[in-house]
């Protein structure tokens, strides 16, 4: 049996990866990130497939080329990837908070109560 | 990565020297066949060396002959050509580098050096056996056409026992050659062996005819250089036919 | 630079076909995974590529010439498999010094370095080996024979899986220092499929599937859901393949949905996810259809 995400492709398992290195800190702002082999060592992994995941990267100006040096990462890319996670993860658990509301007939005012009483109970727990 | 030019010549040469180094067996057991054959010779099986004695005096004559190790020597040979087409050999030559050209080449090498080995030791086995007989036995010999009595002679025997022992060689890796590429070839081939060798089987049947056959083709010819004509043109031929077969069988057929 | 062009090839066992009419290229070092059930023709495939089989039809080209009978394929090739021969009377440091003889690229260094992390030791002959360091010492000599095309057919056979998973490293690694075109085959994709760029899927005697491994992949979706549902929602898709898994159904399906369509299976409770590769080449190949449970229901 597998996960419930599936397997995903090793070139988008190897973005996501980088993203999340970005996201933690490990990579800094214009730091040098691995390149395509050192990857490929790193995971046994084809390079052509790791060049895929980096390229993922490079389009979505998360990181630049600089000519023979290598591929740095964005100054904004922590930022974006942020705000990128941001909009994903919730809209995913929004999506799967209204199936199963709709599994259990639970109305919109009905769900908009258990939100508001969880919200005010954690208010109360921090205080 | 760029790739490797390597001429036909290098290839052969290196298959060649691999064929030697990986068979080196084969050519141990020539000389093993040959010491066991020497083993029963000069033990004197009496059997194998007829006597004559009466009671008031004996006259022991000793035959010695070489024929016992030529004969072992042809044998190996026709198993040598045997071992050369086996698909165990052309398989470990295309574990390296190899092309049917120059596994046949490098065969046809290894067939020359093998026979000069078993030429030489052959031949010059017939002298050192009288005179280890000799010594045993202290009696008169008669030496014919050894190295001092007749050195001409003697050359010319080390020359057709090589001669000999490579046209078995070819001729028989190349019918199992023939025979490796369509099964069916086996009827053609021993057709030929029976008229080679037993022509009474066709006289009887009543077509003997003008038959010449390829034995005595080979072994009547009283003229040396007559002798090494026929076999130089006959192995060239048959060298040249087994290219056909060996250039058509496939490699690791499993 | 292609490396392998193959134009309507055909192979046939005395009338008995074993390869139908296959056409592909493969580029310059690039690392191809062929794969395929018992059967399908990968071997045959392999060994006409090496040039030890000819073609019965159609056109093969390795390095630009016809491989059977080619000293240039010949020189620059190497062809693994669990059946090789080696002279018996050798023993594996000879058999070292005769590859170092014939092959330009041999490195004898990074080969008894291998030998020696693989435990297999040099003085021994390979009859006396397990079957596990036999395919590792085979491996091992693919390896370090450093061949522009280097063919290994089904090269981890009986060695366990440490051994394998250092077979793939040790090749990778080797790769990325010494790029060079490879071919691997296997039954099994997912101890190889980290390594590989391509795949070139071959059923029933024909090439089902050449491209990338992970357009396979993508190729494919996996829906769960009960039957009824999923039926509804796959309408005019190409369905590859069925399986009951407990209570849910998951179909896998050729993955053309729009962004809609994916909504509108949210919304009605279907799981889609992205399949494995394995599951991809196992619809691929007819593998997931249930077949073993309908010779029991018939």
């Amino acid at each position: 049996m597998h996960d419930v995400d599936g397997e995903k492709p090793i070139y988008i398992q190897i973005a996501d990866w980088l993203e999340n290195a970005i996201i933690d800190g490990t990579l800094q702002a214009d730091e040098k990130v691995y390149s395509q082999y050192q990857l490929a060592e790193l995971f046994t992994i084809n390079p052509a497939t790791a060049g895929k995941g980096l390229t993922i990267l490079l389009e979505s100006e998360l990181v630049y080329k600089k000519r023979g040096l290598g591929m740095f990462v964005s100054p904004d890319a922590q930022e974006k990837l942020r705000a990128k996670r941001k909009e994903r993860t919730l809209l995913k658990l929004v999506q799967d908070l209204l199936n199963e509301a709709s599994l259990l007939n639970i109305g919109t005012d009905e769900l908009n109560q258990i939100i508001e009483k969880e919200r005010k109970q954690r208010k109360g727990n921090q205080t | 990565m760029s790739l490797t030019h390597r001429t036909m010549g290098e290839i052969v040469k290196q298959q060649f020297l691999f064929k030697l180094r990986s068979n080196a067996a084969v050519i141990t057991a020539l000389f093993v066949m040959q010491a066991v054959v020497w083993g029963f010779i000069i033990s004197g099986a009496p059997n194998s060396f007829p006597g004559f004695s009466m009671s008031t005096f004996e006259l022991r004559w000793n035959s010695i002959t070489n024929d016992k190790v030529v004969m072992a020597s042809l044998l190996w040979a026709l198993v040598v050509g045997v071992l050369m087409t086996t698909p165990g050999q052309r398989n470990a030559s295309f574990t390296y580098v190899s092309s049917p050209v120059t596994e046949n080449l490098a065969n046809f090498c290894f067939f020359g050096l093998a026979a000069i080995i078993a030429g030489v030791t052959t031949v010059l086995s017939g002298s050192v056996l009288k005179l280890v007989v000799f010594m045993k036995d202290g009696s008169s010999i008669i030496e014919t056409g050894g190295l001092i009595a007749a050195p001409l002679d003697f050359f010319s025997r080390i020359v057709v026992m090589i001669l000999y022992t490579l046209l078995i060689m070819v001729v028989v890796y190349t019918c199992m050659l023939f025979v490796q590429m369509n099964r069916l070839m086996i009827v053609p081939i021993v057709l030929l062996v029976l008229l080679s060798t037993k022509s009474s089987v066709f006289g009887h049947l009543g077509i003997e005819g003008n038959i010449v056959t390829l034995f005595d083709f080979f072994y009547n010819e009283s003229s040396f250089w007559l002798f090494l004509v026929k076999t130089g043109v006959v192995m060239a031929i048959v060298s040249i036919l087994s290219f056909f077969p060996s250039s058509r069988i496939e490699v690791k057929q499993s | 630079m292609t490396v392998i062009s193959v134009k309507h090839v055909s192979k046939n066992y005395s009338r008995i076909a074993a390869l139908t009419d296959l056409t592909f290229k493969i580029e310059e070092n690039v690392i191809t995974g062929i794969v395929g059930r018992n059967g399908a023709g990968k071997t045959t495939l392999l060994k006409m590529i090496a040039g030890f089989q000819k073609t019965t039809k159609g056109e093969l080209r390795v390095f630009n010439e016809n491989p059977f009978r080619s000293l240039l394929v010949s020189a620059n090739s190497i062809y693994i498999d669990d059946a090789m021969s080696y002279p018996g009377s050798m023993k594996l440091h000879e058999l070292f010094d005769e590859f170092n003889r014939f092959y330009a690229n041999w490195n004898e260094e990074l080969a008894v370095r291998l030998m020696e992390y693989f435990s297999i030791p040099l003085n021994t002959r390979h009859r006396f080996l397990s079957k596990g360091k036999r395919s590792t010492f085979n491996a091992i000599v693919g390896i370090a024979a450093r061949c522009p095309l280097t063919i290994f057919d089904e090269p981890t056979t009986g060695m366990d899986t440490a051994a394998r998973n250092d077979f793939y490293r040790a090749l990778l690694k080797d790769y990325i220092a010494f790029p060079r075109t490879i071919l691997l085959s296997s039954h099994y994709i997912d101890e190889m499929k980290d390594v590989l760029e391509n795949l070139l899927v071959i059923h029933r005697k024909r090439i089902r599937y050449h491209g990338s491994v992970s357009d396979l992949q993508e190729a494919h979706v996996s829906l769960r859901g009960s039957s009824e549902q999923l039926s509804g929602a796959t309408l005019g898709k190409n369905i590859v393949s069925k399986t009951t898994r407990g209570l849910q159904d998951e179909w896998i399906v050729e993955n053309d949905f729009s962004d809609a369509e994916r909504a509108e299976l949210n919304r009605q409770g279907i799981t889609n996810t992205s399949v494995s590769l394995n599951d991809a080449y196992l619809a691929l190949t007819e593998q997931l259809r249930g077949g073993i449970d309908d010779v029991f229901n018939a």
